[in-house]
């Protein structure tokens, strides 16, 4: 192979296969769906049977917004640490200190915030 | 087959390529169906009941023995339910947001699939230049993460364009609770690349090809251990299926859907199910390699043999994700954060420090 | 296979997207729309490190910026209700905008320009099986410094998030929860993110056991 991007060919074409699957079945059970009427209790939000009260979107808690900002910030750290595990062995004859020392005080620096919000139970969903 | 010898190297490659990606798609979509099938008679026989055991197309009366076994097996079934998916009413309500509403099956099922292209399954069917991986990419597991995490999108979407409580707090919660396991799997598999030193699956499986004892399941247990659990919340999978708990939302994200758009969820799911089996058995597991080891094969019947072996592990772990949904009771959504934030987060740390301490202490 | 690479068609169409979606991103009124074009454009760029063989930073792009970056803002567009409300725009005058604008583009503009990466220089023989070492080596040898920098950015944002997000913490801790509108209108804060998101407690069945 050449070119890097010419290892993309096959997942392109497998991606064509899967959209290309999903769009097909969508299309396909239009047209060979039954195909009912539209009825006014048919056509209101499943609440169990009550009427639905309200708009279909309730706010939510603020927890969901400070897991997907930690979520950003944990995956920034591991997207780090892997290239430091696939050069770990190899690198540590050569920089033991900081090949160690580095990721060590990395994860470290990590896990002091880490705690800081364990500590303002920022991971507490019991409340 | 001689012909093929003398195309373009590049018209060989797309050819190869092609049948490969036909053969996983078609075993892909027939485990899919087949493990709902397994799911149905495997729960049946957790509770002492029998399962689908009617479904048969008219001919098979005519079978003499084999007929009524097939028939008692559920060997149908999946394909009564697939024509049953089609042919339902295609509803889509008023009041939902239409384009997302439209495309948010579609892309669920789409990245559930998409994992599979960097697994290897086999390693040759005799020509050394044409492994059984679709695209043997050298950062395959970072794909992996990276489309995994597309799987996301579908739910989200789903949740707000069905514009309906259920589906918007099933979305809204699933997301949360697959974010939180990413981190816990992303570094579980930390330690993998500490003792491998290589993101592409094809070196971690070669990695493990002495055998059994070399398996990653031994020397990185724990690891292991998080990787399965974090899997289990990823596929939304019972003792996490908190997004569509039907006891406390209904059916979560797909609470409105109906027919196909439904189906591609259910697929969806299963789908990501073997996606992640299969991660598991490639980093954990030896991939393709038999119990005793091997080299990557050199005639056609040790390449298929390669893949049975594949297939055999791959199926050991969807029966323990079915086996494990009939045996244990729902996390509460509390503890399921509890569980990804405070406990497997530290816990997958310490296994990179201890692994990477040992390294560096038997290194010198 | 050389083809791919050396006609600019990926790239142009590569391009295209990520432009269109981009421009879209800005300029679309549903915030849900805009969100998702961002998702897009992410993508596009993702796309266009593949194009020029880097695959580890193609493939962090995808992973940290459509996996997180994009989810979290399309979280928090859906946390906030008035997510279809054309929102008007903060300041009217056009004037400010441009300032600003240009004073932003100068400054991104100013250190590529002068930069030594700009010059056109032979390309280097790549070994393409060993990218993600080679960032690895550079990482653990010569940018030590900058990733412990990174790692004290990384948690001072892990603070601030948790200081904006859990500032109702005594409130919360309350054993008789006040009535919805009481908590809507009492908990005001300062920063536009907090007052859009600051119903901690008015919702839901989905934080309680």
């Amino acid at each position: 192979m050449q070119s890097q991007l010419s290892q993309y060919l096959p997942v392109l074409m497998f991606l064509m296969v899967t959209i290309g699957f999903a769009v097909g079945t969508l299309a396909f059970s239009v047209i060979a769906g039954k195909v009912g009427r539209r009825t006014r209790t048919k056509d209101i939000p499943y609440e169990c049977g009550m009427v639905p009260e309200g708009p279909g979107n309730a706010r939510l808690s603020v927890k969901f917004f400070l897991v997907a900002l930690l979520f950003v910030l944990f995956d920034i750290e591991v997207v780090f640490m892997y290239p430091w595990a696939v050069t770990y062995k190899e690198l540590l004859a050569k920089h033991f200190a900081s090949v160690v020392g580095g990721m060590l005080s990395f994860m470290g620096i990590l896990f002091v915030g880490y705690l800081y919000a364990l500590k303002k139970k920022a991971f507490d969903w019991k409340s | 087959m001689d012909f093929i010898r003398y195309l373009d190297p590049t018209v060989q490659f797309m050819l190869f390529s092609a049948v490969k990606i036909v053969l996983v798609f078609a075993v892909a979509m027939t485990g899919v169906a087949y493990a709902v099938l397994v799911e149905r008679k495997v729960s049946a026989w957790i509770q002492d009941r029998v399962g689908p055991n009617r479904a048969a197309p008219f001919f098979v009366h005519y079978l003499p023995v084999v007929g009524p076994f097939l028939t008692k097996l559920g060997i149908f079934q999946p394909m009564a339910d697939g024509l049953k998916f089609i042919l339902k009413e295609d509803f889509t309500p008023s009041y939902v947001r239409k384009i997302y509403f439209w495309i948010a099956p579609a892309i669920s099922c789409v990245p559930a699939l998409m994992t599979l292209a960097v697994i290897p399954f086999g390693s040759t069917l005799g020509n050394a230049n044409n492994p059984m991986v679709i695209a043997d990419l050298n950062v395959g597991i970072l794909y992996t993460f990276g489309i995994v995490s597309l799987g996301v999108y579908g739910i989200v979407l789903a949740g707000y364009a069905s514009n309906s409580k259920y589906p918007f707090l099933g979305g809204i919660r699933s997301s949360a609770q697959m974010i939180s396991y990413e981190i816990a799997m992303g570094m579980s598999v930390v330690s993998v690349f500490l003792v491998v030193g290589d993101l592409n699956l094809s070196k971690v499986v070669a990695y493990q090809s002495g055998g059994i004892h070399e398996w990653l399941i031994f020397k990185q247990p724990l690891a292991f251990f998080i990787f399965l659990v974090s899997a289990f919340a990823e596929t939304n999978r019972l003792p996490f299926d908190l997004p569509e708990s039907e006891t406390e939302l209904v059916g979560g994200y797909h609470t409105e859907y109906s027919s196909m758009k439904f189906a591609l969820f259910f697929l969806g799911e299963y789908a990501a199910m073997i996606g992640a089996s299969a991660m598991m058995v490639t980093l954990f597991l030896g991939g393709w390699t038999p119990i005793w080891g091997g080299a990557p094969a050199s005639s056609l019947l040790v390449g298929l043999s390669h893949i049975v072996w594949f297939l055999a592990k791959l199926g050991f772990f969807m029966v323990l994700f079915i086996w494990v949904r009939w045996m244990l009771p729902r996390f509460r959504y509390d503890q399921l954060m509890n569980l990804g934030w405070r406990r497997f987060i530290p816990l997958a740390l310490v296994n990179i420090i201890i692994t990477a301490g040992l390294i560096a202490l038997t290194h010198k | 296979m050389r083809m791919l690479s050396d006609i600019p068609i990926a790239f142009l169409m590569i391009a295209a997207v990520t432009l269109v979606s981009a421009v879209c991103a800005m300029s679309l009124r549903n915030l849900v729309h805009c969100g998702l074009c961002l998702v897009l454009t992410f993508v596009g760029l993702a796309a266009t490190y593949l194009h020029l063989s880097a695959e580890f930073v193609g493939f962090a792009q995808v992973l940290v910026y459509v996996g997180a970056v994009a989810i979290l803002i399309v979280f928090t567009i859906l946390l906030t209700r008035n997510a279809e409300v054309t929102l008007s725009p903060v300041s009217q005058s056009s004037l400010v905008g441009l300032g600003i604008a240009i004073a932003v583009c100068g400054s991104l503009v100013l250190p590529l320009v002068t930069s030594p990466s700009l010059r056109r220089l032979p390309a280097q023989s790549l070994a393409p099986d060993a990218q993600v070492q080679r960032i690895g080596e550079k990482l653990m040898a010569q940018y030590v410094i900058p990733l412990e920098a990174l790692a004290l950015v990384l948690t001072a944002a892990m603070i601030g998030a948790v200081v904006i997000a859990m500032r109702d913490d005594p409130e919360r801790n309350d054993p008789s929860p006040s009535p919805q509108n009481q908590k809507d209108t009492g908990s005001v804060s300062n920063s536009p993110a907090g007052t859009a998101l600051n119903s901690s407690s008015s919702t839901s069945s989905s934080q309680r056991p």
